[in-house]
């Protein structure tokens, strides 16, 4: 088990290297941030371009990222005042700060989902295998095709105009109420505060938004597999020596037919970190939608790497998390690295 | 089907059925948005600047349909392709190939493509599917490679191998037909998932809605911020400027899920999906 967790936790580190590359490159090579200062001087253009090495070779720009990595994280925003003295007045806020802030709310968003989406999807799936063709397997069907069928920012659009409709933190304005008790609004927008009912209060609807809409693809696969487990001479077996069906099902079906629903979920990580975006959007969560976002207005090139850096790095965690389990539930998967 | 079928003919001909060009305002209306099925020459009404909103759906479904079509064929090719020449040959092909799947897949689609629409504003349907097509093609070539893996030391590629067929005739002619079920509901899933994608994208990129390039999600944005793109703020979102888009989205991805299924229950007699 530890060779296994090493040989994933250097694939990971793999990864993110390579995605650092690509992005650092990507947008030190499409973006100027000195251009706004196109239309002044050129001396002071110069000096800014000189400060942040905008014109030196990519692959020294890279380097010297790298080395900066190490000593001051993410470093600061591109500042563009110069003083009279030729000197770059440098930014105050510095990126890891405000990285990390929105990458853990994302964070804190996913895991929130992932956790519904795969007590929710075992419950339906075994629940519908379990009485196939039946009355209750027909309906969580048809509940799946439903869900698997809307976008998650329409869930997220839909709950935010019936629950949260008139409290605004944005430039947005959703619906005619709030549910509330007493004046108190039961469920509210924004970045969660601190406290365990208010962590619930901000996190219920997007985390439930987000699970909503992979419910349905993933029941379906818990639902497969339960099947083809439940047919397999162990639960045979099991059923021969006198076990009731349920506790088959559970102790005995359950186990193995999780393993393809987990590899499942985690070569789509990267689309349940894409949904959450706008889930954190529509709720204003401050999380790495809005700073994506607003690094996008500003079209800063350190900031836009970093921003990618974080999103890939949510993305990698629940992957890596997901092989492990994977691995655990499967001990086949740790000698040949891949199922 | 039918429907499915209809959609996409929409989407094809959307410049020629509808009624007025994409983003044209009638100043008449501007702040008093028409109910649909209401006013003369406005099937579904108007938005609140003016637009008339049979229009803009047209052209919402048009980018949704163009953006999907060009991607699923596209990722398909190129998919097939890469993860057919990594399922054969194996060794470093197969590494190179596993790794960059790897890098691609960190970054969520949606994030890659908001860049993209805000950098490369104004965005073509047909440049969209481009860019996805850059990004989709790797969840092909996964399946592609799994198949051509699991297909590579059957017999009846040794007898070919053994009658001197050339590596890459090997793979047109013998390999790739025996994966073409698991790469055509591969390829179908890729047209709900640009949906998808591409809806979610212009949603987030509300910064840069144009009511000359009117998409499912910029609709749906457009009611979000409460006044249906009106400036002054002073009207509320009327309900028709949100309804319509997403039930026109659900309906769109109901039908191609519902395809992609029956492909995979039929072509893949065997795949313990969808059952």
């Amino acid at each position: 088990m530890t060779a296994f967790l090493i040989r994933r936790l250097l694939l990971a580190v793999v990864t993110l290297v390579s995605v650092s590359f690509g992005a650092f490159c990507a947008f030190g090579l499409a973006l100027d941030p000195s251009y706004p200062m196109v239309l002044g001087p050129a001396k002071p253009r110069h000096i800014v371009q000189a400060y942040y090495h905008l014109t030196d070779p990519i692959l020294q720009r890279y380097w010297l990222w790298v080395k900066n990595l190490f000593h001051h994280g993410f470093g600061y925003p591109v500042s563009l005042q110069v003083n009279s003295d030729d000197s770059v007045t440098p930014s105050t806020n510095a990126i890891s700060g405000e990285v990390l802030h929105a990458g853990w709310i994302s964070l804190q968003l996913v895991a929130a989902s992932l956790v519904l989406v795969v007590v929710l999807s075992l419950v339906f799936g075994t629940v519908s295998s379990r009485w196939r063709n039946g009355p209750v397997d027909v309906g969580v069907r048809l509940l799946n095709y439903l869900s698997w069928s809307i976008p998650t920012f329409l869930i997220a659009f839909f709950f935010r105009r019936w629950f949260t409709g008139d409290q605004t933190a944005s430039a947005f304005t959703y619906g005619p109420q709030t549910i509330g008790y007493r004046g108190e609004p039961t469920f509210v927008i924004g970045p969660p505060q601190g406290g365990f009912v208010d962590w619930f209060q901000h996190m219920t609807l997007p985390a439930l938004a987000l699970a909503l809409g992979l419910v349905g693809v993933y029941s379906r696969y818990v639902r497969s597999s339960m099947l083809v487990s439940l047919s397999q001479p162990y639960a045979v077996v099991a059923r021969a020596k006198g076990l009731s069906e349920g506790r088959v099902v559970v102790r005995h079906a359950l186990r193995n037919s999780l393993i393809p629903f987990v590899s499942a979920l985690s070569l789509e990580v990267g689309a349940v970190v894409g949904a959450s975006l706008a889930a954190d959007w529509v709720f204003s969560m401050g999380g790495l939608a809005s700073l994506t976002i607003a690094a996008l207005g500003r079209a800063d090139p350190f900031e836009l790497t970093a921003v990618v850096i974080t999103l890939a790095t949510v993305v990698i965690a629940f992957m890596t998390l997901a092989d492990l389990v994977v691995g655990w539930l499967d001990p086949r998967a740790r000698i040949t690295g891949a199922v | 089907m039918l429907l499915l079928l209809g959609l996409i003919l929409t989407g094809v001909f959307a410049k020629q059925l509808a009624p007025y060009p994409a983003g044209e305002e009638f100043l008449e209306f501007i702040n008093k948005p028409q109910p649909p099925f209401h006013t003369p020459h406005h099937l579904l009404g108007t938005d609140v600047i003016g637009h008339d909103f049979l229009t803009q759906l047209l052209f919402g479904i048009r980018e949704s349909v163009f953006a999907s079509l060009v991607c699923a064929g596209g990722a398909t090719l190129i998919g097939a392709a890469v993860g057919a020449v990594a399922g054969y040959y194996g060794g470093v092909i197969d590494a190179i190939v596993t790794w960059a799947t790897g890098a691609v897949v960190s970054l969520p689609a949606v994030a890659f493509l908001l860049i993209i629409v805000i950098f490369r504003w104004p965005v073509t349907p047909f440049e969209f599917g481009l860019w996805l097509t850059i990004y989709l093609w790797t969840g092909v070539a996964r399946v592609v490679r799994g198949s051509m893996v699991a297909l590579r030391h059957r017999e009846f590629v040794e007898a070919a191998h053994a009658a001197g067929a050339s590596g890459p005739r090997i793979i047109l002619r013998h390999l790739l037909p025996n994966a073409s079920g698991p790469l055509i509901v591969a390829g179908t899933s890729l047209i709900g998932q640009s949906i998808v994608i591409v809806a979610t994208v212009t949603f987030l990129g509300l910064g840069t809605v144009q009511a000359e390039k009117p998409s499912l999600g910029t609709l749906v944005a457009d009611a979000a911020r409460g006044t249906g793109g009106n400036v002054f703020g002073s009207v509320t979102t009327p309900w028709w400027i949100y309804v319509f888009p997403s039930v026109l989205l659900v309906l769109m991805l109901l039908c191609v899920n519902f395809l992609g299924d029956t492909l995979d229950e039929v072509l893949n007699p065997t795949s313990d999906t969808g059952r």
